[in-house]
């Protein structure tokens, strides 16, 4: 199954963001290919060109040509394209239609009206394939990032496509997640699929990848064979906006819980949560100083949210205490001092515009200090957009520059790199950097390793 | 333990909301109340289907002993109030019924058996789809909400009306779109607007059990509606 792209040019209807510009490309069956790149450089449109959703779905103005096998995408009609082209897409919460597990593996098969037969034996098959027979007959709800993402695989391998489209699939999991991605992708490497991946996060791809398409502004700057892009050096890869192509084990210090004699900072003493009647943790003690940025790892499960939501008073505690500069703080002094971050920043942004987000809820402020605080964050330019217009980035820095009006002290992250590129994450990792800088109680959650080398002082690892 | 194609069920939805429509509040509803709790447990939705019963029971009761004896407004806005109740009550149970026992896919394909177009099929299908991803939405937030100091409190409410409505529909609002968006990708790409007959997975046929349940109600919603009419009840 080749494909192949000629002379396409693409703009979407309402922004610059993900153009394209003369792309000329072709792919041979069997092929492993990475499309990186910074956010934005139209690494996404491509799969979407070759997935139909552009223009069917998306719309905009595609010019040139896509051809699959020697046919043009756009005269498959949408079910027969599916046939022969997989999506795997990015955010796992959002690409399953079913409840259950087993419908849902199912789903592709169903709407292309195959006996129930030969479903069950396909999802059978599919299951033991991937090694996920534990995940058979589950409520989707109820699973990790990293297993709704192997359901959304599965889904897509039981229809058995030639090729395999991949949107950044690994910007919600975490490590053991993306390794269990990984394993998902050897194999259908294994079969001789066709893999298109468009991807930030690069070294679970480095045993995989047989070429890199190296995009810039909508443009192939350049093409690199899979033992060149093996041979790249971080600081090459990162002179490009890229990730490290390799696993980084970051040798930060393990915090340890001190014996606080200043009594300065937050303290966490023999905490145990409950939640919906389970004990999430029990016994945990950890200690925070100004200045310093703490970042917190563990599996999925290991009660990191819970964790956070604690500390910003929005959890009872069950037993243990929370001591802020050495006085005992109930869910009322937290919330005062504690402000999260959260990983879909969307939850958070109230507002029609960007200052307005600065000053809802904000007693007694002067625009003075509106003005300081979006300058801080690099936002001043933005301060009559709508929040929503954002990027990923900029609307984090817009939470970020709310809590500062709000003049708190405790500031908590949760996975604040997911989905961001190179760029964008030493980005994120520099205005942590100031935060602490101004005397903030930083506590980070996260699993990017990357992230970690380049602003973590202290981990404390929750298991 | 049995379980129903989700075509029987629309039918005893449909006779539940005739029943509602039909037969004046009293003593049968009782009858007709019963008949669904047997159904609920019947289909292995227990626990809920016991506590609507009780609850159900609880609020009869009080409408027969306790309601008599008071007066005045307090009567007359409760009597309103129970009449309402008692009136939605069977079609609530039945449809809590109904969803919580019915896969998506299953009631896709059923439908495609009663050849309903797509295009009516599909959007119910996202609905069904999206109840439980709402209610993950809404305690993300909740807690932003309390992050900026907002709460659902009336006195924070009547403070400021405004603050507190965009906090609530502005964020669901883009992450419904945003979603929505994304649920209709993965399924386009996955031959969802495929026009021939869809399948599933599920023996989707019908069965004695489905015959049974449609005579039985159908037997109960006859009888009643000669009963009332009859005014024997």
């Amino acid at each position: 199954m080749s494909i192949e792209l000629k002379n396409v040019n693409f703009s979407y209807p309402d922004t610059k963001v993900g153009t394209l510009n003369d792309i000329n490309l072709s792919i041979k069956k069997g092929e492993f290919v990475l499309l990186a790149g910074e956010s934005g450089c139209g690494k996404t449109t491509i799969t979407r060109i070759i997935n139909g959703l552009i223009p069917g779905f998306y719309g905009g103005n595609l010019l040139g040509e896509a051809l699959i096998n020697g046919k043009k995408v756009s005269e498959y009609k949408s079910y027969e394209l599916a046939k022969v082209v997989g999506s795997v897409f990015q955010n796992p919460r959002t690409q399953f239609f079913n409840a259950d597990t087993d419908s849902e593996i199912a789903f592709g098969l169903e709407n292309a009206g195959e006996a129930a037969k030969t479903i069950n034996d396909t999802l059978g098959k599919v299951t033991k394939d991937l090694n996920i027979e534990a995940l058979r007959d589950r409520d989707i709800f109820k699973l990790s990032g990293g297993e709704k993402q192997k359901i959304a695989f599965a889904s897509v391998y039981a229809m058995n496509p030639d090729v395999f489209l991949l949107d950044e699939p690994s910007a919600n999991l975490d490590t053991k997640g993306i390794e269990g991605l990984k394993e998902c992708l050897l194999k259908i490497k294994k079969f001789g699929k066709t893999v298109i991946i468009a991807e930030h996060r690069l070294y679970y791809l480095y045993n995989l990848v047989d070429r890199v398409i190296y995009l810039k502004d909508g443009k192939i700057e350049k093409e690199i064979s899979g033992d060149e892009f093996r041979a790249m050096d971080k600081s090459t890869l990162n002179t490009m906006n890229l990730r490290s192509n390799r696993y980084i084990e970051n040798k930060i210090d393990d915090g340890k819980a001190y014996e606080n004699k200043e009594n300065a900072g937050l303290n966490i003493k023999n905490l145990s949560v409950e939640y919906k009647k389970r004990i999430v943790f029990k016994n945990v003690n950890m200690d925070f100083v100004p200045g310093k940025v703490y970042c917190i790892t563990g599996q999925n499960g290991a009660g990191k949210s819970t964790l956070l939501r604690s500390i910003c008073g929005l959890l009872k505690v069950s037993e243990g205490e929370i001591l802020i500069n050495g006085l005992k703080a109930n869910k009322k002094d937290l919330i005062k001092k504690a402000f999260m971050v959260m990983q879909d920043v969307n939850y958070q942004l109230f507002s029609d515009s960007v200052l307005n987000e600065c000053t809802l809820g904000v007693k007694g402020f002067n625009s003075e200090k509106v003005e300081d605080t979006l300058k801080e964050m690099g936002l001043i330019e933005y301060k009559d957009r709508h929040p929503n217009t954002l990027s990923g980035g900029q609307k984090q820095r817009l939470a970020i520059a709310v809590s500062l009006m709000m003049e708190k002290d405790i500031l908590l992250f949760d996975e604040p790199t997911s989905g961001l590129d190179y760029g964008n994450m030493l980005l994120c990792a520099e205005f942590i950097k100031r935060l602490a800088k101004k005397g903030k109680i930083i506590i980070v959650v996260t699993h990017d390793e990357e992230f970690m080398e380049c602003c973590c002082d202290k981990k404390y690892s929750l298991k | 333990m049995i379980s129903l194609d989700p075509r029987t069920k629309i039918i005893l939805l449909g006779f539940t909301a005739l029943f509602s429509a039909l037969i004046p509040n009293g003593i049968y509803l009782i009858v007709w109340i019963s008949l669904t709790a047997f159904l609920g447990i019947m289909l292995g939705r227990i626990g809920k289907t016991i506590r609507a019963a009780i609850i159900f029971a609880a609020l009869w009761l009080f409408a027969t002993f306790v309601l008599p004896m008071l007066s005045g407004v307090a009567h007359t806005s409760l009597l309103v109030w129970l009449g309402l109740v008692f009136k939605c009550f069977p079609c609530c149970m039945m449809a809590g019924i109904f969803i919580e026992t019915t896969q998506i896919g299953e009631f896709m394909a059923a439908m495609s058996k009663w050849k309903i177009p797509r295009s009516v099929v599909i959007p119910i299908g996202i609905m069904f789809r999206y109840f439980p991803t709402v209610k993950e939405d809404w305690s993300h937030i909740k807690d932003a909400m309390a992050l900026r100091g907002i709460n659902l409190s009336p006195a924070c409410f009547i403070k400021n009306p405004g603050t507190v409505i965009d906090a609530m529909y502005l964020p669901i609002l883009v992450t419904a779109s945003k979603a929505s968006d994304e649920l209709s990708a993965s399924a386009i790409t996955r031959g969802i607007e495929n026009p021939s007959r869809r399948t599933s997975r599920l023996d989707i046929r019908i069965k004695p059990a489905d015959v049974g349940a449609v005579i039985l109600f159908a037997l109960a919603l006859i009888i009643g509606y000669l009963l009332t009419v009859g005014g024997r009840i």
